[in-house]
């Protein structure tokens, strides 16, 4: 749209003396006046002021401006403050420029000369690019106002357990059979060592009966396309071989099936049968055909479980579905998996019967677990001593560099329970005790005073050859007790591995879809580390939980209702505008070569057979510029950002007024 | 004598022992090492020391001596420390700064001139050199020695690698190249 010819005003800020203590200010002003299309040219104190913004706004008014550069601090601080007070005074608030002369001259130049002329020329770069500023405006796009929360653990259920009860509808993606994640593996949770099953089964149950929510469990996120706000999701929903709608889940079906196998929920510690449920409390209670180890599958005969079946709820034809759900936000809970300590081969896990790993003797110690919550040997005996080995794959970089941060408590919790139930010895072998967390350095002392031995030192082998034969059918842990000073070589009965955190399979497969990224260690990417911790660079896509680091129970929970407050904020707000500052293809121009699609990080482009073009989705893109940069034929323009908007910046950047005037006229006229 | 603080720098600069500034301090080489029991000091005692320059009673500890490389420690360290190489460059130090070397120089030495002659250890040779600055200690190993001889364990004759020019050139060099580090 071609408009009057261009009529500047330049406002030049003291920022208090943050510009003016180096700039000479009343110089710059009197210096823009002087350049081309400068109507008008003044200083203030501080422009980001009501007072400075009403200057603006007046000047616009009472002298038809049509552009403005105000000549203060970075864009990032106020370009959205002076947009505003241009569109305030009824001009477009894209016919505005801004000069950073603090964060680029005033706080970095020490001489006062040489800041004075570099703001000039800044200022000079930003009357010759608004100029060629051309009008744009933001669409406004609906929200819809459903939300998708992927995981169902305790972090996923808090989020969308807030969500529903807000009034929200949400998508619950789970791909065990069963809500409840690792917490219901739990027995006791630190440092107060309230039962976890106590704690988290009524937030199931809630889950399970929310008319708002709606479960789907033994399912996962196939795809994900679309934008903030308005996200199409396919969810690939596994066979359970179950009906849920006849199941009564009365359980006989399991009992009958003649199939055993090792339990997942169990760590290995028990077995399941072919068709199952993970645990007695899932939710839904509905179980499923594991069809790996069913006999049926397998080998086409049995259905035991089929003639069981009262209700005739097994379904030995059901076939995978893909759901198609439309949301408007979503929220990344998939948490974390414990890590195999198989590769440290000092620990003889796997080898040793009566070394097992942290999260085996969460369930040992679980009521519903191998033992009924006894603490025995595989052999059924109460253990005199036993060794629980901090850090095993964290903090060494052979492995996991990080801290996993939950296992110098959870191994005091599991010190304190053998304590308590089985009066055996326990052997803390740590590097470091690491308590941060309300009550937890408390605990630790109270873990001292209970008679504890915590023997600072990592453990550097376990072994069954024993040094005296009455030691004999034991395990001997060797360490460096480093305080001390010496080697100690401990003999136990039962070794606990206090394995680190990692993040869980698959995360990656999400975190591609919906276009985030994941750190070295596989952890997702927050978008800002201290202001921005459930946030991510996609718009819409928060996290909670595990997914972006290690976490305890309570920060898990409070992520979960951090990242619910994130999404309903957005979807409340129903509506959504647009940047307008984002790239357009020219079809006439574009040979549909999809270089552009390649480099796009936000997965905005797309690109159409048919037509053999390519098209920007302006909702996803964020006016980065890559694509425009790549275009072999020049098809594709950044709105805001244009060829003609940076030459004529560069051009006066670099070149006096009598230069840069060469084109201007016109092209802006 | 150097001082301390110039030990330090001098390992740390000259022979990266720089590396141990990682050190968590988790004993995890002390508790793999099968000689600790023996020595002075553990290697993360050691490395402690080192790091808080008492250079001095670190280069005059027996740790470095009776290192006997075999990599247990390296393979654990969770830092991923190359523990077996800093004992080298330990020992280098002490006889570059001449303090008194204890027997295992001798034994190292006698171990080394077999092979920058050959190409390769032979035990006759190795033992002959060290007997004849320790006859005491070669003696009692005499018995050990005939029954090693009884069941053809021990080689009599010096061998020699196929190439010696070539190892020799190699070794040549790679002394040219610590002369210029």
């Amino acid at each position: 749209m071609r408009e009057s010819k261009p009529k500047i005003g330049v406002y030049v800020c003291h920022c208090g003396t943050n510009i003016s203590g180096k700039v000479d200010v009343e110089a710059v002003s009197e210096y823009a006046s002087a350049l081309p299309h400068v109507a008008i040219a003044k200083n203030f104190k501080f422009m980001c002021s009501s007072p400075g913004q009403q200057l603006v706004i007046d000047d616009i008014r009472k002298n038809d401006l049509n552009r403005v550069v105000v000549a203060s601090c970075s864009p990032r601080m106020h370009e959205k403050t002076f947009r505003t007070a241009c569109q305030a005074a009824g001009i477009n608030p894209y016919y505005f420029q801004m000069a950073c002369i603090r964060e680029h001259d005033s706080w970095v130049t020490e001489d006062p000369e040489a800041a004075t002329q570099k703001a000039k020329d800044l200022v000079r770069g930003s009357v010759a690019r608004v100029a060629h500023h051309q009008q744009l405006t933001s669409r406004v796009v609906d929200i819809n106002p459903n939300v998708l929360v992927i995981g169902g653990g305790i972090s996923g259920m808090q989020a969308a357990l807030d969500i529903a009860d807000g009034g929200k509808k949400v998508y619950l993606v789970e791909r065990d059979p069963s809500i409840g994640g690792n917490m219901s593996k739990f027995d006791k949770t630190f440092p107060t060592l309230d039962c976890a099953a106590c704690i988290s089964t009524p937030k199931l149950v809630a889950v399970g009966q929310h008319e708002n929510i709606e479960m789907m469990t033994y399912s996962e996120v196939a795809d994900v396309s679309g934008f903030v706000g308005n996200f199409t999701v396919k969810i690939r929903k596994k066979p359970r071989y179950v009906d849920a709608d006849k199941c009564t889940g009365c359980g006989v079906c399991t009992e009958k099936c003649p199939s055993k196998v090792l339990s997942e929920f169990d760590h290995d510690l028990t077995k399941r049968k072919a068709i199952f449920t993970p645990f007695p409390q899932s939710v839904p209670n509905t179980p499923v055909i594991d069809t790996e180890n069913c006999l049926f599958f397998k080998k086409g005969k049995c259905r035991a479980c089929e003639k069981f079946c009262e209700a005739g709820a097994i379904d030995f034809e059901q076939k995978e579905e893909i759901v198609e759900i439309n949301v408007g936000s979503i929220i990344i809970a998939t948490g974390f998996e414990t890590f195999d300590p198989t590769p440290l081969t000092q620990y003889g896990f796997g080898r040793y019967p009566e070394v097992y790993t942290s999260i085996q003797f969460e369930r040992i110690n679980n009521a519903t677990g191998p033992t009924s919550g006894k603490i025995v040997t595989k052999d059924g005996k109460k253990p005199e001593s036993v060794a629980i080995i901090h850090c095993v794959g964290s903090r060494d970089q052979n492995y996991m560099k990080y801290c996993s941060r939950v296992c110098c408590m959870y191994s005091m919790k599991f010190a304190h329970l053998v304590r308590e139930k089985t009066g055996a010895e326990v052997y803390e072998f740590y590097i470091d005790i690491r308590s941060p967390g309300k009550g937890y350095e408390e605990f630790y002392n109270r873990l001292q005073e209970e008679g504890t031995h915590f023997i600072r030192g990592k453990v550097s082998q376990i072994t069954d050859m024993v040094d005296s034969p009455e030691d004999e059918g034991k395990l001997m842990v060797v360490a460096e007790d480093t305080l001390a000073r010496k080697v100690r070589r401990i003999p136990v009965d039962m070794v606990v591995l206090s394995v680190g955190l990692k993040p869980a399979a698959g995360i990656e497969d999400i975190a591609r879809m919906v276009g985030i990224s994941v750190d070295s260690d596989g952890w997702i990417n927050e978008l800002h580390p201290k202001l921005g911790p459930l946030a991510t660079p996609s718009d819409g896509i928060f996290i909670a939980g595990c997914c972006q680091g290690p976490k305890d129970i309570p920060d898990s929970v409070a992520q979960g209702q951090g990242a619910a407050g994130a999404a309903l904020s957005l979807i409340s707000r129903g509506k959504l505008e647009i940047e307008a500052a984002v790239s357009a293809i020219d079809p006439e121009r574009c040979m549909g070569c999809r270089q552009c699609e390649e480099v796009c990080v936000y997965g905005a482009i797309s690109y159409h057979p048919a037509l053999n073009i390519c098209e920007v989705n302006e909702a996803i893109c964020k006016g980065c510029g890559n694509c425009a940069a790549t275009c072999p034929n020049k098809a594709i323009d950044l709105k805001h950002f244009n060829n003609d908007e940076l030459l004529a910046e560069m051009e006066g950047l670099m070149f006096g007024p009598a230069d840069f005037h060469h084109g201007t006229d016109e092209q802006a006229a | 004598m150097m001082t301390d603080s110039v030990l330090r720098d001098r390992f740390f600069k000259k022979y990266h022992g720089q590396e141990i500034e990682n050190c968590i301090q988790c004993g995890m080489c002390s508790g793999s090492c099968p000689l600790a029991p023996h020595m002075d000091f553990g290697p993360r005692q050691l490395f402690a020391m080192a790091r808080e320059g008492d250079m001095n009673e670190v280069l005059h500890a027996n740790t470095i001596w009776l290192c006997v490389s075999c990599y247990n420690c390296v393979v654990k360290c969770p830092r991923g420390i190359s523990i077996t190489d800093h004992m080298y460059s330990l020992k280098k130090m002490a006889t570059e700064v001449g303090i008194k070397p204890p027997k295992m120089l001798h034994l190292y030495r006698s171990f080394n001139a077999p092979v920058e002659k050959n190409g390769r250890l032979t035990d006759v040779m190795a033992m002959a050199g060290y007997g004849l600055r320790h006859p005491g200690a070669a003696m009692a190993n005499v018995p050990l020695g005939l029954k090693m001889l009884s069941r053809k364990r021990l080689e009599l004759k010096p061998a020699s690698v196929k190439n010696i020019d070539g190892f020799q050139r190699v070794l040549k060099k790679a002394k040219e190249l610590e002369r210029v580090s």
